[in-house]
């Protein structure tokens, strides 16, 4: 169990390299150019679609579907792009497809296979959905640079301290990856292997330096700041506003989205 | 009028052991002087009570002649621009303009006139071109400089650099000497680099164990090897 | 234990989401006053990297999810329960919208999972161990080990109900508890060692930056008795809610759990036969009672098994 963990933290090390590299595109795509809260609103007003249309209605999830192939057609982005991005969503994937086999009576066979029905349709439900709510969130991540979306974020009311801490958060990952990559490397030119009784030892003592170092880390960004002028209020130096354009425009495909859950709903 | 003025300056750590022991000197405008000192000597210890980040257990900092305590910390320490060592540390806000906008904006500086002061201080380092890139996907050189126009934005009398040196190569420590230079402001530079500050400086001032063992032209330091050697500069 | 779109229907989402909502509110009252004036912006911020850095540490886990370290309890213990709660919820919302990991329409469960469910409950467990250990290093690391197990297995409990209130697919619930609530006892270990660890080297070279701990240094640990007793009661809630799903003869599963020794009958998945409604009358009744009860007897003598484990260990090891 210990080595486990320990063997993960060794593989999640490139693995964070990766992951703490943010999905970002960089282009001039009219989604590109579109203000990140109208954004962001636009990704909710979708999904508030997708999880309200019956699972029975085919044709709505088509719909839906096509909806996302448009706004990442008009992001530039391409189908190769969009299926690697949204591999993070494997493990509820394959949970998915145990689903058939472990649901509730009746059954149908398929193949000379007993499959649960019930089992099917929540295999289905959760693939179609988990699929295009990833698909969606992709598309944000892709289209927005991170300090954009934590701007907007703070254009819809979200509380100014999360944000603060958000930024913070985001700014420093990268620094702490690298810090990690490097104590990794201390440990491995001293001949350490992981392998053994000291794995969950080390690995235990890797966090908790990791911890140190960046809370010290901490207190000096913080005296930075103070010594720049900061009394504890984060300034918003360059805030500007969305038109009413930007609106219409950013919310005219996920208000399609909607139509199309209400007329399931209907139908 | 004396850029900086400090008098029987004493720091202690929680323990009640001195940091810094009856430490006195003056800085007048346009000078150049280098802080040096072996590690753990205070130097890190008196720029931050030159800036009222730390509070002295006895005597009294001066900046432009008003005394440095609890309610005109604010207002002073805008007028002395600290550059940290490491870049990481100071360039904390998500985009280069956002970062050199941080020290104004918080002295109420907006609009079209926070604008201006962004734009002069990173043209004032040749990094305009930087302003919308994250800090994080900076070079080296180009951190070390950015963090420099964010405190020139806060237009400061005096410029504390400490080690500024660190983690640059060759051709990035040219630059940046030669940022140095050219700059008007009083320059306080802190390093273990003697000829570092021999380029920049003419005034050496030297701590050791927080006690100031000179304070004098740099050349004295520099042409005395057994005080180099006594106080681990060299 | 990302909860992606589509896995929960949109009331349980919604629902859980206005109450995650509410637990935020809570959380920045009570952090507003103090938050201004010191440095606990650029900390929090740091600890939430560092959350999100340990949280890349995937355990993998049957039924093609995985298990990762959550770290609520910790943020609760280093920082406090409320900016805990704060700095899980940024991570959540960072991968989210950022990373595209974990439904933007889950929002609300995942943050109330993983965020306020693992710092309050993390917190009532560490606060209530700490007043039955004696006021030392191995107290404190006691008490941070069970708050780092207990808060896992809480928030797949709180999972596993919405799952049950909410979930797509018909999974069976007695599968989907016997998974969650056994594999997360085997998480919620790892949780609580690496925790402890973190604290414990904090211990040893910053304790001033353990917020939990803080009476070591003879100063007040400066959170409020009722903060406890809200994550007490948000723990005993869980322990009551699971509870009508809850069958007293465990299945293979869970029996590997409870053979482990480390699995409590409030979190015991056990064995639902049929869906919530047919069971809500029932459930409400004595059994229900009995079974919740029966959890917070479970948890406490968990807790007294593993101090005195600690304790045991402690004589073996030269104190430094």
């Amino acid at each position: 169990m210990a080595h486990r963990a320990w063997y993960a933290a060794r593989d999640a090390v490139s693995v964070s390299q990766l992951h703490t590299h943010t999905l970002y595109v960089h282009g001039h795509s009219p989604a590109h150019r579109l203000p990140s809260h109208v954004k962001v609103a636009a990704l909710l007003v979708f999904l508030l679609g997708v999880v309200s249309t019956p699972r029975e209605a085919f044709w709505a999830f088509g719909a839906h579907a096509a909806v996302l192939a448009v706004a990442a057609r008009t992001a530039q982005l391409t189908a190769p792009f969009m299926v690697r991005r949204m591999l993070v969503e494997v493990p509820f994937v394959l949970f998915a497809a145990f689903l058939p086999f472990l649901g509730p009576d009746p059954r149908i066979e398929v193949l000379g296979i007993s499959l649960s029905q019930e089992g099917l349709w929540g295999a289905w439900s959760i693939l179609a959905r988990a699929t295009l709510g990833t698909g969606a969130a992709v598309l944000l991540a892709a289209t927005t640079e991170v300090p954009d979306i934590l701007t907007g974020l703070s254009r819809l009311r979200v509380p100014a301290v999360l944000v603060a801490i958000a930024g913070f958060m985001v700014r420093y990952l990268d620094v702490l990856a690298d810090e990690l990559g490097r104590m990794r490397t201390a440990a491995a030119v001293r001949g350490f292997r992981q392998r053994g009784r000291g794995a969950l030892r080390a690995l235990a003592s890797v966090a908790g330096s990791l911890f140190i170092r960046a809370y010290e880390r901490g207190e000096r960004i913080h005296a930075a700041m103070v010594v720049r002028g900061y009394r504890g209020v984060m300034p918003q130096p360059f805030a500007s506003p969305a038109v009413a354009a930007d609106w219409s425009r950013g919310l005219a495909l996920p208000l399609v989205g909607v139509t199309v859950a209400v007329l399931a709903v209907l139908l | 009028m004396s850029v900086v003025e400090v008098e029987g300056l004493r720091y202690e750590y929680p323990g009640g052991e001195a940091a810094l022991d009856d430490v006195s000197f003056s800085i007048e405008e346009g000078e150049r002087v280098a802080l040096l000192g072996p590690n753990g000597a205070g130097k890190t210890t008196l720029v931050l009570s030159l800036l009222g980040v730390l509070m002295p257990a006895a005597g009294t900092v001066r900046v432009l002649g008003e005394t440095m305590d609890e309610e005109h910390a604010f207002d002073l320490r805008r007028h002395l621009g600290l550059v940290f060592q490491d870049p990481n540390d100071q360039l904390f806000m998500p985009t280069v303009r956002d970062d050199v906008a941080f020290g104004p904006a918080n002295y109420g500086v907006s609009g079209e006139e926070l604008e201006a002061a962004v734009d002069r201080a990173l043209a004032r380092v040749s990094a305009t071109h930087l302003a919308k890139r994250a800090p994080h996907h900076l070079s080296g050189g180009e951190r070390r400089r950015v963090a420099i126009a964010g405190v020139l934005a806060m237009d400061p009398a005096a410029l504390i650099m400490d080690e500024p040196s660190s983690g640059l190569d060759p051709a990035g420590m040219r630059e940046i000497t030669d940022l140095l230079l050219d700059l008007p402001q009083t320059l306080v530079l802190v390093t273990h680099h003697l000829d570092l500050a021999e380029r920049l400086c003419d005034r050496a001032l030297v701590l050791d164990s927080g006690r100031l063992v000179h304070d004098g032209p740099l050349v004295d330091v520099l042409s005395n090897g057994a005080f180099l050697i006594e106080h681990r500069l060299a | 234990m990302h909860i992606p779109d589509g896995f929960l229907n949109a009331a349980t989402s919604i629902g859980t989401g206005v109450v995650a909502a509410g637990g935020i509110g809570a959380a920045l009252r009570q952090t507003g006053k103090s938050i201004a004036v010191d440095k606990r912006v650029p900390l929090a911020g740091i600890t939430a990297a560092v959350i999100f850095v340990l949280q890349m540490l995937n355990f993998p886990v049957a039924l093609g999810t995985s298990g990762h370290l959550l770290g609520g309890a910790l943020a609760a213990i280093l920082l406090g329960p409320w900016m805990g709660v704060l700095v899980v919820t940024v991570v959540v919302g960072v991968q989210a919208l950022v990373f595209a990991d974990g439904g933007v329409s889950a929002i609300g469960p995942n943050i109330f999972n993983m965020a306020i469910v693992t710092a309050l409950v993390g917190w009532a467990v560490f606060r209530l161990v700490r007043m039955v250990t004696p006021p030392t290093r191995w107290g404190v690391l006691t008490a941070t080990f069970l708050a780092g197990l207990l808060s896992v297995v809480a928030s797949s409990v709180a999972f596993s109900i919405q799952y049950a209130i909410g979930g797509q697919g018909g999974a069976p619930l007695p599968a989907v508890f016997g998974a969650m609530a056994s594999v997360h006892t085997i998480i919620g270990i790892g949780e609580g060692v690496i925790s402890a660890a973190i604290v414990g080297a904090l211990l040893s070279t910053r304790p001033d930056l353990v917020a939990g701990a803080a009476d070591l240094r003879g100063q007040s640990v400066g959170s409020s008795r009722g903060t406890v007793i809200v994550g007490a009661l948000l723990a005993a809630v869980l322990a009551f809610g699971v509870a009508p799903f809850a069958n007293p003869n465990p299945d293979g599963l869970e029996r590997v759990a409870i053979d482990l020794g480390f699995m409590d009958e409030a979190t015991d998945p056990a064995t639902a036969t049929s869906p919530l409604a047919d069971y809500v009358v029932e459930g409400l009744g004595e059994n229900a009672l009995s079974i919740g009860l029966a959890g917070v007897v479970g948890a406490l003598m968990v807790a007294l098994v593993a101090w005195l484990i600690v304790r045991g260990m402690r004589r073996g090891t030269p104190s430094r």
